[in-house]
């Protein structure tokens, strides 16, 4: 029995017929190698594209502006995008003389949970993919969605979406369902990439990547394959590919831990970016009363919603970003924010009240707030809580595998970046990279440079 | 067909903090900066003399008029004598734990900070340092509260019977 391959095309590769055709060509190239192509398909193209995922969440949104459409009916319309391209994908490959047959998420077999708009794969029954495959067919499945279970109110099951990173998830799911002998993530890039190559035209492509080293380097934005896909294919031990649509190289393979090639361990991989964001800094003098304050940021952040990140403290201050999108939420809750402190934590009623401000022009709520806390100052300490914002900065990283163990990679990052004039707002480090807060403005600049004196241009280990 | 399962398979990790994990023997240096022109310089020569000692560091932070930053017990001295080469001065807290909280894509998480924070301080945990990354939460705490703030993070996530 020939092997099987799971084959993903994302949007750009599905997004006109020529560049169908040129999909097409590898499906056939791995039926002239004996394999047995499964083939998973995006939504065609991006944003803007008449069926594009974006472009039909548009359409519902745009009904009404003030009525948020149901995430139910959203994921009904959202998965048009992937059946529309599964059909157009199959009738192109009949077109060209092979055997295809277009399957949706659920004739595929891909059961999920009820988190409509951010689904979780619970089970693959493949059965008509492998019926497909027994008749010598071309499976091209939706990539991007399933169906719950059948029963109560859904007798039929009701239609899902898997949120970001989708259709890569549904590829490594099928990989793991039927067994393949690999699944390859078709791209508009050659590989895994040492830097975006659009701010770095030499970017190497890595042969082979550790899948810990593709979490990071994905998870710290890069866009080659989704986080969720890598951890099912790593979980069961499916070789992972990323290759380009249009080219013949022969991309990157990915590689469990420990297998990689020793020139590849404690390296630096690559040079990644992520993120646009708000970083706040927040004074806090009484040491004794710190912990408190800082707990109450934490609740109210917690309880709007808003994702803190890069938090750190020091003795005298809290500080954190929030994506930009949150910011003036963020900013409206911490200004004029009053925590109300006794002398001790059992203590009623409050010694003290703190109250957050911001710099002039971002304390609107403090400027109306604090002439109210007049009348109890005589019995009450009122405490100014001085707040600093940065405003556009991103988060520039370095991927470095086993940086902990190899002194030198901080020193050389805060040496490159200082030697440009370009300041360093924030880091924040894990076990595989270290990530700096910079300038939006300089962030072309940072990733060029660090490239350039992390010696990753002619890599290709 | 018979190599291909007929079944049904099911994978998709579960979402949310999926373990809690101990590292004792930590120590957290803090080092005073200027915040003046001088503020680069010092940083520089800093993370140069660390380099050039041999001493990894971790959970890197800097403030206002200082950097903070974490090593492992055995590398205290060496680190304080890179400080001081530097020309700086080193405050060293030791007997400290770093508590980790793991969770695929955790920034994208809400509340998992909160809950972290309530539960050590529930546990009398006192918090010396915090970092984050894509997949944990890190929180330096006393190494003497490692266990109960531990055993309380593992209730607060409901990681009670699956993390040992």
């Amino acid at each position: 029995m020939a092997e099987i391959v799971v084959q993903k095309f994302g949007g750009t590769s599905v997004d006109r017929d020529e560049h169908r055709r040129l999909a097409a060509r590898k499906v056939m190239a791995a039926r002239e190698a004996g394999m047995r192509p499964v083939v998973v398909v995006s939504a065609i193209g991006r944003r803007g594209a008449p069926y594009a995922t974006d472009t039909l969440r548009d359409c519902l949104n745009g009904i009404d502006p003030s009525f948020t459409p149901n995430l139910r009916e959203m994921d009904v319309m959202m998965a048009c995008g992937e059946l529309i391209s599964t059909a157009v994908m199959a009738v192109t490959l009949q077109s060209m003389g092979v055997p295809a047959v277009a399957l949706s998420g659920g004739q595929a077999g891909i059961e999920t949970d009820t988190s409509f708009g951010s689904a979780r794969i619970l089970g693959v029954t493949p059965q008509a993919i492998l019926d497909a495959v027994e008749r010598n067919e071309v499976p091209v499945v939706c990539g991007f969605q399933g169906v719950t279970k059948c029963g109560g109110l859904a007798p039929h099951g009701d239609i899902t979406t898997l949120g970001r990173g989708g259709s890569d998830t549904t590829a490594s799911a099928l990989g793991a369902a039927l067994h393949a002998a690999r699944v390859e993530i078709f791209t508009d890039v050659d590989g895994v990439k040492t830097a975006d190559p659009d701010m770095v035209p030499n970017a190497a492509t890595l042969d082979v990547c550790t899948y810990p080293e593709l979490f990071e380097i994905t998870h710290l934005g890069a866009q080659v394959v989704h986080p969720r896909a890598a951890e099912i294919a790593m979980d069961y031990g499916i070789p992972l590919w990323v290759k380009s649509t249009f080219s013949d190289h022969p991309g990157t393979c990915i590689v469990p831990d420990g297998d990689e090639p020793s020139a590849t361990r404690s390296r630096v991989t690559g040079i990644t970016h992520s993120g646009r964001g708000v970083f706040f800094r927040i004074q806090i003098d009484n040491e004794a009363h710190k912990p408190q304050i800082e707990q109450e940021v934490y609740r109210l952040m917690g309880r709007a919603g808003i994702n803190m990140y890069m938090v750190s403290f020091s003795e005298n201050s809290l500080s954190f970003a929030v994506n930009r999108d949150l910011y003036h939420r963020a900013q409206d809750l911490l200004d004029g924010m009053v925590v109300p402190i006794g002398s001790n934590p059992n203590n009623q009623p409050a010694s003290h009240f703190y109250i957050f401000k911001f710099a002039k022009g971002l304390d609107l709520a403090y400027s109306a707030q604090r002439p109210l806390l007049r009348p109890v100052e005589s019995f009450i300490e009122v405490v100014d809580v001085p707040g600093e914002v940065f405003e556009n900065v991103t988060m520039v990283s370095v991927v470095a595998s086993g940086h902990r163990h190899t002194p030198g990679v901080m020193s050389a990052i805060f040496k490159t970046l200082d030697a440009a004039g370009i300041p360093i707002i924030q880091v924040a480090d894990s076990t595989m990279s270290i990530s700096c807060l910079v300038p939006e403005a300089n962030l072309e600049q940072a990733v060029r440079l660090l490239h350039d004196a992390f010696g990753l241009s002619g890599t290709q280990a | 067909m018979d190599s291909i399962p007929q079944g049904h398979l099911s994978f998709e990790r579960e979402r949310g903090v999926s373990g809690i994990e101990i590292s004792p023997g930590v120590a957290h240096l803090t080092v005073a900066i200027g915040d003046g022109g001088g503020r680069s310089a010092q940083l520089g020569k800093l993370f140069q003399s660390l380099a050039q000692a041999a001493v990894p560091i971790f959970l890197i932070k800097l403030h206002a008029t200082s950097a903070t930053f974490a090593v492992e017990t055995a590398s205290v001295d060496a680190a304080v004598a890179a400080v001081s080469a530097a020309g700086l001065n080193a405050a060293s807290r030791q007997g400290l734990a770093l508590v980790s909280i793991h969770a695929s894509n955790v920034r994208d998480l809400t509340g998992v900070m909160v809950k972290a924070v309530d539960a050590l301080h529930e546990a009398g945990a006192r918090l010396y340092g915090a970092g984050d990354s894509h997949s944990s939460i890190q929180c330096l705490i006393e190494g003497s509260a490692a266990d109960r703030s531990a055993a309380r993070l593992r209730r607060t996530f409901g990681l009670e019977k699956t993390d040992g």
